[in-house]
C-alpha cells in the first residue's frame, strides 16, 4: 500500500517542525507527513547540551509538531527516493508518494575508527539519556574534542561536580571559531574550573579494560575515564538525496528557494548547502536559527509561497557562566578587530576578510543580534575606528 | 482601542492552557491561568518562539524555544535571552466569552 502525502518531510528535527509550521500558516488542509529515523517526535536539539543540564525538565523540550496537524512516522528510515515517479521508501517496506518533499536528514556524528565503540558520540535524545544515566554512577569523564558539544558537556558535568578532562586537536578550546588569544584565555578559565585540558592532541588509540574506559593520546599518554563522551561535528546525511541522483556537495546544493536540483524537493537546516547573498558565500550550516528559519522558508515553498533565503545564521552557545552568540561566520582563522572591556567579561569581535566583515562574535552582551545582523547586512567597512561606534557593551 | 469578541468559548482554554488567535493582523495569544484570563502578543521578541505553546508558572510564561518568561500581566521581559517585553492587552470573560482590547 502506498501513502500518500502531499507533503512529505525526511528527518523529524526542529527544521521539519519548522517546516510543518510554516506549511499550516498558509495550507490548513493538506496532509504532512514526517518519516523520523528517531524514536522521538521533534524537539528542540539545543538544551540537550545545555537546559537538561541545568534543571530543565525533558517535557520542555518538545516541539509538540503534531498538533499542527502533521502525521509521525517515528522509528523509521527512509532508504531510496525515486523522483521519477515521486515516492519514498523505507525500511519498514512502506511506500510514500508525495508531491512535495523536503530532505531535512541533518547529519550523523563524525566517529572515531576503533572498534570498542562505547564512546558516546554525543548528538541525540537517546544519548542524553544515556549519559544522564551513566553520570549516576560515573566520576571520571573524558571527552574528545573542544568545539560547542565538548565545552557545553564539560562545564555541565563539571558543574554536576564530576571530574572532566578535555582533549582536542586545536591549541585551545573552540579555536575553531575563536581566535587564539579568547581560546587560550577560555583554555586557562577551563583549568581554573578544575577541567583538566591536553590541547594539540589527537586520540591515538581507544579500549576498555573492565568498567575503565581508556585513551591513548597521540603523546602515548594513557588517560582513564569512566566513561568517553565525543563531539567531533556531523557528517551531513545526504546518502538518500545522492543515491536519488539530486546534487551534492558538502551538503544537499539548494537554489535561493531552497530548493535542490530536483523540481519540488527541497532541503533545509543542517543537511543543505545554501548560498548566503549577504556574506557572497556557499555555506552549510549545523545550528538551530538556521535550521528553525530554513525549515520555515522550504515549508513556506513547498506550499507555493517561495521567498529568498536570505537569512544570515547565528548561533550561541553557553558554558558556566558564559554566553555568547555570533551571527555570519565565525572563523578563529580569519582576521579579527575586537573590543573587551577590562576584565574580559565582556566583548564584541568583528571578524574579516581584510575587506568585508564575515562576522560578529557577541561575547556576553546579550540582545544585541538584530544589530549584529544590520552591520553585516549593510556592508560595514572592516574599519577599527567605524567599528568602535557601533555595537556597545551595555 | 478596540473591544473584540474571541472566536471561541473562555472554556476551550484549559486551565494552565492558552490558544492563539489572529486579530486586527496580529498573532495574539490568550491564556488561562488560575482561572483568569491574558492575552500577550504571542511572538516572543528574542527568535519568534509562540509564547501560546510556552509554560505558564507564577503568573508567569516561558517562551518555549529558549526560556525567557514574560509576566502575564503586563507582558514585561523577566528573564532573558529575550531583551524586551511584549505587549498585554485588556482580556475579560463576559458570559461564556473572552473579549480582547486591542
Ligand atoms: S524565541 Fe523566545 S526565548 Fe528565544
Amino acid at each position: 500500500m502506498i501513502s500518500h502525502y502531499p507533503y512529505l518531510i525526511v528527518g523529524g528535527g526542529m527544521t521539519a517542525d519548522a517546516a510543518v509550521r510554516a506549511i499550516r500558516s498558509i495550507d490548513q488542509n493538506k496532509a504532512i507527513g514526517i518519516i523520523s529515523q528517531e524514536p522521538y517526535p521533534p524537539y528542540l536539539r539545543p538544551p540537550l547540551s545545555k537546559g537538561l543540564w541545568k534543571g530543565k525538565p525533558v517535557q520542555r523540550i518538545w516541539c509538540r509538531t503534531e498538533s499542527k496537524k502533521a502525521d509521525l512516522f517515528l522509528g523509521e528510515t527512509a532508504i531510496a527516493l525515486d523522483l521519477s515517479n515521486r515516492r519514498l521508501y523505507t525500511d519498514k517496506e512502506k511506500t510514500y508518494s508525495f508531491e512535495k518533499l523536503l530532505i531535512a536528514t541533518g547529519g550523523r556524528p563524525r566517529t572515531l575508527p576503533f572498534k570498542d565503540q562505547s564512546i558516546i558520540y554525543y548528538r541525540d535524545l537517546a544519548d542524553y539519556y544515556k549519559l544522564r544515566e551513566i553520570t549516576e554512577r560515573a566520576e571520571h569523564f573524558g571527552i574528545i574534542g573542544g568545539g560547542f558539544i565538548g565545552t557545553e558537556i564539560a562545564s555541565c558535568l563539571c558543574e554536576l561536580g564530576k571530574k572532566v578532562s578535555m582533549i582536542f586537536l586545536e591549541e585551545g578550546i573552540g579555536r575553531r571559531i575563536f581566535p587564539l588569544e579568547l581560546s587560550l584565555r577560555l583554555n586557562a578559565f577551563f583549568e581554573q574550573k578544575g577541567v583538566r585540558l591536553y590541547p594539540n592532541q589527537s586520540v591515538k588509540d581507544f579500549r576498555k579494560e573492565g568498567k575503565k574506559e581508556i585513551i591513548v593520546s597521540s603523546t602515548g599518554q594513557e588517560l582513564v575515564f569512566d566513561c568517553v563522551v565525543a563531539g567531533l561535528g556531523i557528517i551531513p546525511n545526504v546518502d538518500l538525496a545522492k543515491e536519488a541522483g539530486i546534487k551534492v556537495e558538502n551538503g544537499i546544493v539548494v537554489n535561493e528557494y531552497l530548493q535542490t536540483s530536483c523540481e519540488g524537493v527541497y532541503a533545509a537546516g543542517d543537511v543543505a548547502n545554501f548560498y548566503c547573498p549577504t556574506l557572497g558565500k556557499r555555506l552549510r550550516v549545523e545550528h538551530e536559527d538556521n535550521a528553525r528559519k530554513m525549515g520555515e522558508c522550504a515549508g513556506k515553498a513547498m506550499a507555493g509561497n517561495p521567498l529568498v533565503y536570505d537569512h544570515i545564521p547565528s548561533f550561541y552557545s553557553d558554558f558556566f557562566n558564559f554566553s555568547y552568540e555570533s551571527v555570519g561566520i565565525a572563523d578563529g582563522n580569519l582576521p579579527v578587530i575586537s573590543f573587551w572591556n577590562a576584565d574580559y567579561s565582556k566583548g564584541v569581535l568583528y571578524y574579516h576578510d581584510s575587506s568585508k566583515l564575515m562576522g560578529v562574535l557577541l561575547w556576553n552582551i546579550p540582545g544585541k543580534v538584530p544589530e549584529a545582523r544590520a552591520i553585516l547586512s549593510e556592508g560595514v567597512a572592516a574599519d577599527l575606528q567605524v567599528l568602535s561606534h557601533r555595537i556597545s557593551f551595555n | 482601542m478596540a473591544k473584540i469578541k474571541c472566536p471561541f468559548k473562555a472554556s476551550e482554554i484549559p486551565e494552565g492552557g492558552a490558544k492563539c488567535i489572529e486579530l486586527e493582523g496580529k498573532k495574539i495569544a490568550i491564556f488561562c491561568y488560575k482561572g483568569a484570563y491574558y492575552a500577550l502578543d504571542d511572538t516572543c521578541p528574542h527568535e519568534g518562539g509562540p509564547l501560546s505553546e510556552g509554560f505558564l508558572e507564577e503568573g508567569e510564561v516561558e517562551c518555549p524555544w529558549h526560556g525567557a518568561r514574560f509576566s502575564l500581566k503586563t507582558g514585561d521581559v523577566l528573564c532573558g535571552p529575550a531583551t524586551k517585553g511584549v505587549t498585554a492587552y485588556h482580556c475579560q470573560k463576559i458570559g461564556e466569552d473572552l473579549e480582547v482590547e486591542i
